[in-house]
């Protein structure tokens, strides 16, 4: 096939190979190039030729964690803000060439990175590389702009955070797990602190924050790491480092307690009515951070509870006792915290305590009842196919590179690849659920109904 | 790395915690408005920049349009009917099936709805041979993915996997078909979760808002316009949807399409030894939907008290995705409201009035003669005003058609971003079995950007003329009842008194 890439391609088959369960030992590790200016923007390319379109995503070091008291919000706020033009580019003008080019550019914010990216035509990727450096070093924040993005954004929270139960939920969960810690709020921030963020503090936080030392450059896609220095040296190289930014890590340590005691109390609990129909559990709980090794087992524990129709969430809940309509889970990874997290929804008419205890009962028999080989078998194979969709797609790649350098821990979470979640045991899995997964340490929203003719009540 | 599996929770998770620039959904689509952006620019160029870099490079022009080279397809047809397409892509390690059956929600008896949707949803929940848990656990052990679901038009069951499954993919998907059984106790779980499903319409203001508006333009006996409800689910038995099955689950119509790192010789083997013994006598179906008429404006306020926001949702008819003018159809509604920041709708509802996060325009593709949509929200107090700035662009659009700028805008969109529209396995394949789907050949998929070129202004000026109607819309708007007391006059021309006011759990029947 013209244009294809050997590299992948060694890759991908790598990935078939350890899906037979006798392949234990394949290797199926990732391959990226890398390079750095002297102002210190890191810089990652994963050279892939199948289609004539690149990948380009700029990660800033910076998140909600690092928002001052009085200015929740503020990281959202900014990256709403970089879209607002500079002297030689308009507001809105960045995402209007972009897709005048055939691509497109958009940009989310988490509590760890901010992150702006531009799909586009092999061909422009000249035109995203400069239109990136010239925000980070030339954006112009006005009053005028702000006054009006400054709604666009509110209204977002009110989309999100305000008027979905399931934003709200979110919202609570992370303030009670994460109670103390930057963590403890989200990207949404709150309304009145948005409303109290001025030009001057906009202005200091790109000072601070958006320097080339403090983000990571990575491009996907039908070029070659060459072609990304050349470029980035023209287009970033001019632009000074600044001082480092600070980053205090977050001091959130894990829970890590032994499921000895069968009647351990809940951790933290606590209903939410809200006028909903369809009434629903979420719970969590805290474990370490994505750079930890515990995330392996953990995974694959979230793999054997929630992978699908087949996994145990499902089939206990929904299937054998029928006590929810769904059930599924997943982890929640930030830099210095995590949670393993599972949620259901059930019928009204049951009481939440009794969905609440079902739910966190078959998570908390992983350490009772490890994984059978047939679950294991399971997981890995979702995990290795996954993995091998989520390369079809140059944002998917990309997705995994900054996420890996500036989440969790260094590229090398990358290059390892899914080998550690291969090499998994049962074992670990069971120790890791003895570890994190017990009651004491479990943290749950209840959204029920509100009580009939309350507020909210048509 | 953290990986994850797509599962709709993880999906939930992560879209929960990522806030974003632009909704993701509209933004695929967007192109530059010279004159905006141009008056723009002068507004922010009152500082010099901090920091001298290089011109940014100027957008270069499609050079010579040409049409794009598809994977090598091979297409064959069953003794029984059913029609095969394999398509080629061989350079990631997956693939793809995608079985179509006309027996959509069209060939639903009106007074049972529901059942096509739901027989679909049974498929894959036991067969004379196996049973719900031995199908999920037989996909989900490869890695796989398995699903089946009904539209409008036609029930499909895709399945996704590793290349080296697909014997396994063809067999399941060609059992789940031919031999469903509709085990009494696996509906009864499934019930459940529609119950849940429909009820959960509910507590959603954006889902509740376009049900609303879609069957205040269609009705409720229409496909697209039904508004499912808890009690009809009780009409639904195994008899029924094995009935239904037995009717309308024929080869006969059926596409069958297999793409990916696959060997057409081998394929045909496979389809042949799992679908040639598919046999089942040729339907009489139903026909598609014809056009529906609004005759005047029609206004609905949905109570929710309590909600911050308005949502805001206009609907009025449109053509099919198989008129002659489709393209120049999709590129007036990328002007108006269909391209992201580049669209009028956006720029003034948003970048100038900061109004709204979301403001976008669509026309459903369908076989059948559709719809124009407009959905957008903003905060309690604005929505008189949004509803005028939107009733006034929608005017003006109207009245004065699209530049040529803008028209060439959206074409350099439409062509430069069309490898985007082919990245993925998925993205071909879909592209593909959509084309064949609307009765277009592969030659629709390839030509694409030629076609897209040759667009002129007059004719997507004389498209904007013959579908769209700057007065008459299903106006739906869903809030807090409060705001009824600020409300003008006449909203979207409708007096007050002739708005339809509904609780936020009520479901009229028209």
């Amino acid at each position: 096939m013209p244009g294809r890439s050997r590299r992948r391609l060694a890759f991908l088959v790598a990935v078939v190979a350890a899906l037979t369960v006798t392949a234990r030992g394949a290797e199926a590790s990732f391959s990226v190039r890398q390079g750095r200016l002297d102002n210190g923007l890191e810089i990652y390319v994963y050279e892939d030729a199948t289609v004539p379109l690149v990948s380009v995503s700029v990660w800033y070091r910076v998140g909600s964690r690092d928002e001052p008291v009085g200015r929740r919000g503020m990281a959202h706020l900014m990256e709403h803000m970089m879209f607002k033009g500079s002297a030689r580019v308009g507001p809105e003008e960045h995402g209007r060439l972009i897709q005048e080019a055939g691509g497109v550019a958009n940009a989310f914010t988490t509590t760890d990175a901010t992150v702006y990216w531009e799909k586009v035509p092999a061909s422009q990727l000249p035109l995203a590389l400069a239109l990136e450096a010239e925000r980070m070093a030339n954006l112009v924040i006005t009053p005028e702009h702000l006054a009006s993005e400054r709604e666009v954004v509110k209204e977002e929270y009110r989309l999100r955070a305000q008027n979905d139960p399931i934003g709200l939920a979110l919202d609570r969960f992370h303030a009670m797990l994460f109670e103390g810690t930057p963590y403890a709020w989200t990207p949404a921030g709150f309304l009145d602190d948005l409303d109290q963020v001025t030009v001057d503090d906009l202005e200091a936080f790109y000072r601070r924050y958006y320097v080339p030392n403090n983000a990571v450059l990575v491009v996907a896609g039908d070029t070659t790491l060459e072609e990304v220095m050349s470029l980035a040296e023209r287009y970033f190289g001019p632009i000074p480092a600044g001082p480092e930014p600070p980053r205090p890590a977050v001091a959130f340590e894990a829970p890590r307690r032994d499921a000895g005691e069968s009647a351990q109390p809940l951790g933290r609990f606590a209903p939410l009515p809200m006028a909903i129909q369809v009434p629903g559990i979420l719970a969590g709980y805290a474990v370490p951070g994505a750079a930890s090794p515990d995330q392996y087992p953990l995974a694959v524990a979230a793999l054997v509870l929630s992978g699908g129709e087949s996994a145990r969430l499902h089939q206990r809940l929904v299937r054998e006792r029928q006590v929810a309509v769904f059930a599924s889970g997943g982890i929640l990874g930030y830099a210095d915290a995590g949670a393993l997290v599972v949620f259901s929804f059930y019928l009204p008419g049951r009481r939440p305590e009794e969905q609440v205890d079902a739910l966190l009962a078959e998570v908390e028999r992983l350490a009772q009842e490890p994984p059978t080989p047939d679950e294991l078998e399971r997981a890995r194979n979702q995990l290795a196919a996954s993995v091998a969709f989520q390369f079809d797609s140059l944002d998917g790649v990309a997705n995994l590179i900054g996420s890996a350098v500036v989440v969790e821990g260094g590229i090398e979470a990358f290059t390892r690849g899914i080998q550690p979640y291969l090499d998994v045991t049962a074992q670990q899995v069971q120790e890791a659920a003895r570890r994190y997964l017990v009651r004491a340490n479990a943290t749950v929203v209840a959204v029920v109904p509100e009580a009939a003719g309350g507020p909210g009540q048509p | 790395m953290s990986l994850s599996l797509d599962s709709p929770a993880v999906i939930l998770l992560r879209r929960a915690s990522r806030w974003m620039q632009a909704a993701a959904l509209f933004v695929a689509l967007a192109a530059m408005l010279a004159a905006t952006a141009g008056a723009a620019a002068a507004a922010s160029a009152e500082r010099a920049p901090a920091v001298w870099l290089p011109p940014i490079p100027e957008v270069a022009r499609p050079q010579e349009v040409r049409p794009v080279a598809l994977p090598p397809v091979t297409t064959f047809t069953l003794d029984n009917g059913l029609e095969v397409v394999v398509v080629e892509r061989r350079d990631r390690p997956l693939a793809y099936v995608l079985l179509s059956v006309p027996a959509g929600a069209v060939q639903d008896d009106p007074a049972l709805p529901g059942v096509a949707r739901m027989t679909a949803a049974m498929l894959t929940k036991g067969t004379a041979g196996r049973s719900a848990v031995d199908i999920a656990r037989a996909i989900e052990s490869v890695g796989g993915r398995l699903d089946a679901a009904a539209s409008a038009e036609e029930a499909q069951v895709s399945a996704a996997v590793l290349a080296r499954h697909v014997p396994l993919a063809l067999e399941l998907v060609a059992d789940v078909v031919q031999h469903p059984t509709f085990p009494a106790g696996e509906l009864a779980i499934l019930m459940q979760q529609v119950q849940a499903s429909v009820q959960q319409q509910f507590d959603d203001p954006g889902t509740l808002a376009s049900r609303h508006a879609d069957q205040l333009l269609y009705g409720d006996r229409h496909p697209l316009g039904h508004f499912p409800t808890v009690d009809e689910l009780e009409a639904i038995t195994p008899e029924r949807l094995a009935d239904f099955h037995r009717r309308y689950y024929t080869p006969q119509g059926s596409r069958l399409l297999v793409a990916g790192d696959v060997e057409p010789q081998q394929v045909r083997d496979l389809v042949q030894r799992y679908f040639g013994g598919w046999q089942a006598p040729t339907a009489a179906r139903r026909p598609l939907p014809e056009a529906v008429r609004l005759d005047q404006t029609r206004v609905r306020f949905v109570e929710w008290p309590g909600q911050t926001q308005v949502r805001i949702e206009l609907r009025q008819p449109g053509p099919p995705a198989t008129a002659d003018d489709w393209l120049a159809v999709s590129a007036y509604n990328y002007v108006l409201g269909g391209g992201g920041f580049a669209s009028r709708l956006m720029e003034v509802v948003r970048s100038r009035l900061g109004q709204t996060y979301d403001v976008h325009t669509l026309y459903e593709a369908r076989a059948f003669p559709a719809h124009f949509a407009l959905s957008t929200f903003t905060r309690t107090e604005e929505v008189w005003s949004t509803l005028e700035v939107l009733r006034s662009e929608l005017r003006r659009f109207y009245d004065q058609g699209i530049t040529a700028d803008e028209l060439e805008q959206a074409q350099r969109f439409f062509i430069l971003g069309y490898p985007m529209a082919l990245e993925t396995l998925a993205d071909v394949a879909e592209r593909i079995d959509r084309a064949l789907g609307l009765g277009r050949g592969l030659e629709w998929v390839s030509e694409y950007p030629v076609r897209v070129a040759a667009l002129t202004v007059d004719e997507v000026n004389a498209a904007v003329r013959r579908h769209f109607d700057p007065e008459r819309f299903a106006v739906v708007l869903l809030g807090d009842p409060k705001v009824l007391e600020s409300a003008p006059d006449t909203i979207w021309g409708v007096p007050l008194s002739r708005v339809q006011r509904v609780g936020r759990t009520e479901v009229p029947k028209p």
